[in-house]
């Protein structure tokens, strides 16, 4: 058993080879072009517990449609498997795609601070959202450039529409 | 003994009375509004009654709708948990009128606590020690002058009428005093429509230090030693610990008989907690008295080994206090953090939404009081808490390193929570020395974003793919070669002992 397929993190598509070397649980990952080599188990639907370079790291995956959402070590990745964004659901919380602006609870637009082909920086605030009577500033979540604005001022959105879109700088190169 | 408790909450403090009505054979009644008929709380009580729509004043401060629960199921003591209606004395009052018991002091006396301007007057007679301030508020501008001089820079100026900062004002010499009492005052007029302000001691880099006690219907009372919620975010704790680095057995003993001097003037019984400011050189100033079960309990449960919550119960009942100063001992260290739906990276804004995956972390000295699980829709009518993790270990150092291991092993995937936040905080420098204050967040964490670097996301990656080649699912978009579907993907429709539907 084998998979070849592009997955896309953080802003920044990768390449990922993973085979099945035995019949049991030995696996070899070429991602780009570093190669690991593992044991990895799956204990029920949404534990990993893989043993590489001399250490146990338990994984913890749960997924929504073509976007993954992996617990490593107190930390929540992001990881979509189609690089064609036109193709990808949206979603909210720890399945939201790095390069979206979106509100964490419903609310209304009311004001937008960046424009299409604007080059805006991390935590940067893009846009003021009115929910639960208060005003929240909406940052951006990445370095990127602004691909579009989906929503006018006054527009009331909810957790796991895409505000804005943004092409991250660190896929230009 | 009651026979039966009605808990007048919500979430994971409602489970905590639950736990503690089941342990000592108590039956429990749960309320809840609209939204949370499928809560973990509301399947775990013996009845639950639906108390209204999910706004919070219509359901979990429905006063009428709360008693007639009561009424209905037979429970002879209501719960108030902390927040909604556990401080309000119109609640315990009509408590009082209906013949059911509330867990908690008497109205009265939650009145005289709860009002600031009294109470401060009380304790002031008492001779408690308080932050150096003017008696009453004032709308003229050269008494506040006087009255800055005599108390001593630096002053902190507040509106009278006010809350949430506005108005208030830091004063650190005589050159920008009359400016400030200007500006002060216009801010409050215009945010408040009332001019006054009074104007009190600052106290530079304070310490959050409360002193939890008990104390029964009969006059006796004890306290359970000190917490330091120093670690603050707008004004709200969210870490909590037991015992404070900076409280040594002598202040321990001083700062532990004026809480229960409070405790004495003001009639208080049941379960309560007296606040104080400790300043760098370790005076301490009487805050407020929180009339309530404190989330934050935990942590004094851990280092005492007193079950807080059956405390309450037995006092509520009118038994005399078991308890004895003198064989009270405070036994290693606990540190509690506050689990909230909240995304750190964007300003700390709530997150709502359903919780996919969620495991709890385990192992010895690690306590979870939760409310949630895997499948708990978060919404966003209520306070943003999701559970309290707490670690017990021999010392502060060791207690430190059992709360990150657990943080780091706390998987709750779907909605953005501070689990990561509170990881950095307990493994920062400054929190591992102790060195803490309430202005630990704005100065140590107000930069704070997730780092990851390529070999996490390599692991991610490869986790992700080891997920996709192992565990039996939909093949996803862009997959070159998949793995064999299964048998359940290629039958079809089927159906048990039928025909399969076309």
């Amino acid at each position: 058993m084998a998979l070849d397929r592009d997955y896309y993190i953080n802003g920044r598509k990768v390449r990922l080879k993973i085979e099945r070397l035995t019949d049991d649980n030995d696996l070899a990952v070429q991602i780009d072009n570093r190669t690991h080599r593992l044991t990895a188990y799956a204990d029920g639907d949404h534990e990993i517990v893989m043993k590489l370079g001399g250490k146990s790291i338990t994984a913890f995956v749960a997924r929504k449609e073509n976007t993954i959402a992996v617990h490593i070590a107190g930390k929540i990745f992001t990881i979509d498997c189609d690089t064609d964004k036109r193709k990808l659901k949206r979603h909210a919380g720890d399945f939201r795609t790095a390069d979206e602006v979106a509100t964490p609870m419903p609310g209304k637009i009311v004001k937008i601070l960046a424009a299409v082909g604007d080059t805006v920086k991390v935590k940067q605030p893009l846009v003021i959202v009115e929910s639960m009577k208060m005003e929240n500033e909406i940052r951006s979540p990445i370095d990127g450039i602004v691909e579009s604005v989906n929503f006018a001022e006054g527009d009331l959105v909810q957790p796991g529409q895409s505000i804005i879109d943004l092409k991250p700088l660190s896929a230009e190169k | 003994m009651f026979k039966k408790i009605l808990v007048a909450n919500r979430g994971e403090i409602a489970i905590r009375v639950i736990h503690a009505c089941r342990e000592l054979g108590i039956q429990s009644v749960a309320v809840y509004s609209d939204v949370d008929v499928h809560s973990l709380y509301v399947r775990m009580a013996d009845e639950a009654i639906r108390i209204g729509e999910a706004p919070a004043r219509n359901s979990y401060l429905n006063m009428d709708a709360i008693i007639e629960a009561a009424r209905k199921t037979g429970a002879e003591a209501i719960h108030p948990g902390y927040g909604f209606l556990a401080e309000n004395p119109d609640f315990a009052e009509r408590c009082e009128k209906e013949k059911i018991v509330f867990i908690g002091p008497s109205s009265e006396s939650m009145r005289l606590v709860g009002d600031k301007v009294a109470s401060r007057e009380a304790a002031a007679r008492a001779g408690i020690p308080m932050t150096p301030g003017m008696t009453g508020k004032s709308t003229d501008k050269a008494q506040c002058v006087k009255a800055a001089k005599d108390i001593g820079f630096p002053v902190i100026l507040k509106a009278s009428a006010g809350g949430g900062g506005k108005g208030m004002r830091i004063i650190r010499d005589e050159k920008e005093l009359e400016s400030a009492i200007e500006a002060g005052m216009r801010e409050a007029l215009s945010a408040f429509g009332d001019a006054s302000v009074y104007l009190e001691k600052y106290i530079e880099k304070p310490r959050h230090v409360e002193f939890q006690i008990l104390a029964d219907k009969h006059g006796n009372a004890v306290h359970l030693f000190e917490r330091e919620c120093s670690v603050q975010r707008r004004h709200q704790k969210i870490i909590e610990e037991s015992p404070s680095v900076i409280v040594d057995d002598d202040l321990r003993q001083r700062m532990g008989q004026t809480a229960l001097k409070v405790v004495e003037i003001s009639g208080y019984s049941n379960a309560g907690t007296i606040e104080f400011l400790v300043d760098e050189n370790r005076n301490f100033y009487f805050l407020e008295v929180n009339a309530r079960l404190q989330v934050e309990h935990p942590v004094t449960e851990l280092v005492t080994g007193i079950d807080l919550v059956q405390a309450q119960f037995r006092i509520a009942a009118g038994e005399k206090l078991w308890l004895n100063q003198s064989e009270l001992r405070q036994r290693g260290h606990a540190i509690e953090c506050r689990i909230y739906a909240e995304d750190p990276e964007n300003n700390f804004l709530p997150s709502a939404g359903k919780i996919i995956f969620m495991k709890e972390p385990t192992g010895p000295g690690i306590r979870h009081d939760c409310g949630v699980g895997s499948g708990t829709e978060v919404s966003v009518y209520y306070d943003p808490i999701l559970s309290k993790l707490i670690a017990w270990a021999e010392n502060r150092r060791l207690c430190c390193r059992k709360l990150a291991e657990a943080l780091r092993n706390f998987p709750l995937i779907g909605i953005k929570t501070n689990i990561e936040f509170l990881h950095d905080i307990i493994t920062h420098p400054a929190f591992m020395r102790g060195d803490l204050s309430t202005a630990f967040i704005s100065q140590n964490m107000s930069e704070w974003s997730s780092k990851n670097n390529t070999a996490d996301e390599d692991l991610a990656l490869i986790a992700a793919a080891a997920h996709e080649l192992l565990v039996k699912n939909k093949p996803m978009a862009g997959t070159v070669a998949a793995a064999q579907p299964s048998c359940w993907e290629t039958l079809g429709e089927w159906r048990i002992g039928g025909r399969g539907a076309k």
